[in-house]
């Protein structure tokens, strides 16, 4: 599961036109296909220049969950040796499972109460013959950002390649452009459902196996691209605004809800997510009414969850994993907007108490 | 001389969260410090909140075992702050 943000305009307008000029297969020869086979070479140039890297680094899947399997499944084929796979203990469960589908040792770094790896244990938990390590840009629950940069200079000198699944953060932040493999939603940050982004820099050994262009969208892959541009100029403008009214909320639901605390890291964190645990609530409970009001949110509680198994993101912060609301700020939010969620929060957490206690 | 801690067992079996931390936060009010509350709980969830809860409120998870009457579930041990 990713959280979706809705199509932006731009990106909307950009795969209407594509549906009708870039139908046709681009691998192909005849002139419709040249057509989007060009599409296709625009929209990774965009998305390689929004990423700071080169446009055949640039890949695309049909979601971003099978980017995420195809990002470690072509690093463990050309692996020497079944050495470890490391990640850390609160990256996206899709990228947890797949590193413990092959069988491989996966080695789990532990995270602070902020959701944050210390770069130096990661480090120490990669050794020589580590197949590969998986550090998320920023947790896609709470928004803490991860140390990418120092943790990728230090395995380095091991030769050790480093995913980086940007689900989360591309669009929202600048992504340092330190990964070897890379995975980024569309979804999120205002473009299409449908595809995935996988980035693999040049010199990294990836098994690209049987990829080929035949199976992308050019329609999805064009409004991505476009969604990314728009997403990013937005957050160039918005996002310290966007970031202000996030402390104002972390600020404002600790002093004037009881027993509410804001979760994730106060500063090193994305400019546009603020979770909120609630104790002593259930965060469907919370959603819901705050639906009702207009707030569209999501819960991080597994209450109702079809496994009762609880985040496993929040559980590795030692927070309470009910409870929980994890709210994005579209870039046009306002400061009255946030007001506004001041007024009705408190009434709704204390009447969905009044009905447990 | 310090009058006795008081001493509380909850069986929370077949409740599911929040409830069990609900159970916890009513059966302190009136406690002395540092007394000890013990819960017996099976929602997995409870494997990661009743620490947590413990962690917000000062309190701790002195121990944790898996529940001795062969009913199921896992007993805590929780001290309150001192």
């Amino acid at each position: 599961m990713t959280s979706r943000a809705p199509l932006g305009t731009a990106a909307r307008e950009a795969l209407l036109t594509a549906l009708d000029t870039g139908w046709a297969d681009p691998t192909r020869l005849y002139g419709e296909a040249r057509k989007a086979q060009l599409l296709l070479d625009a929209a990774k140039e965009s998305i390689a220049a929004s990423l700071g890297v080169r446009a055949d680094e640039i890949r695309f899947t049909p979601s971003v969950a099978l980017a995420r399997r195809r990002a470690l499944a072509g690093l463990v084929s050309v692996a020497r040796q079944p050495g470890s796979v490391v990640t850390s203990a609160v990256e996206h469960s899709a990228i947890i499972d797949a590193a413990q589908a092959f069988g491989h040792p996966v080695v789990e770094v532990g995270v602070g109460t902020d959701g944050q790896v210390n770069p130096n244990d990661f480090v120490a938990a990669c050794r020589p013959d580590t197949a590969l390590a998986c550090l998320q840009i920023a947790n896609q629950e709470v928004g803490t950002l991860q140390p990418v940069e120092v943790v990728s200079e230090g395995i380095a000198e091991l030769g050790i390649p480093l995913v980086c699944d940007a689900s989360a953060a591309a669009g929202y932040i600048n992504i340092p452009p330190v990964w070897s493999v890379l995975t980024a939603a569309p979804e999120s940050f205002g473009g299409p459902s449908g595809i995935g982004i996988l980035g693999v820099r040049t010199g990294v050994r990836w098994n690209p196996s049987d990829f080929a262009d035949e199976s992308t969208s050019v329609p999805l892959a064009t409004a991505a691209a476009i969604a990314l541009e728009d997403s990013s100029r937005q957050a160039a403008q918005h996002a310290t605004r966007v970031s202000a009214l996030v402390d104002l909320i972390r600020t404002r639901v600790t002093a004037e809800i009881p027993d509410c605390l804001a979760v994730g890291h106060p500063i090193q964190r994305l400019p546009h997510v603020v979770t909120i645990t609630c104790m002593y609530v259930d965060g469907e409970t919370l959603v819901r009414e705050l639906d009702r009001v207009g707030f569209s949110v999501a819960s991080g509680s597994a209450c109702v969850a079809d496994d009762l198994l609880p985040s496993h993101v929040l559980a590795a912060m030692g927070a309470l994993t009910h409870g929980n609301l994890r709210i994005g700020l579209p870039w046009n939010v306002t400061i009255q907007d946030v007001e506004r969620f001041m007024l009705e929060l408190p009434r709704i957490v204390a009447e969905a108490r009044g009905k447990l206690l | 001389m310090t009058t006795p801690e008081s001493h509380v067992l909850l069986d929370e079996r077949g409740s599911r969260c929040p409830l069990p931390i609900i159970a916890l936060s009513k059966a302190l009010v009136g406690l002395a410090p540092a007394s000890i509350v013990e819960i017996i709980a099976d929602d997995p969830a409870a494997e990661a909140d009743i620490p947590a809860w413990c962690r917000l409120k000062g309190a701790q998870v002195v121990e944790s075992f898996a529940a001795i009457d062969g009913q199921g579930g896992v007993h805590y041990v929780v001290q309150l702050p001192g």
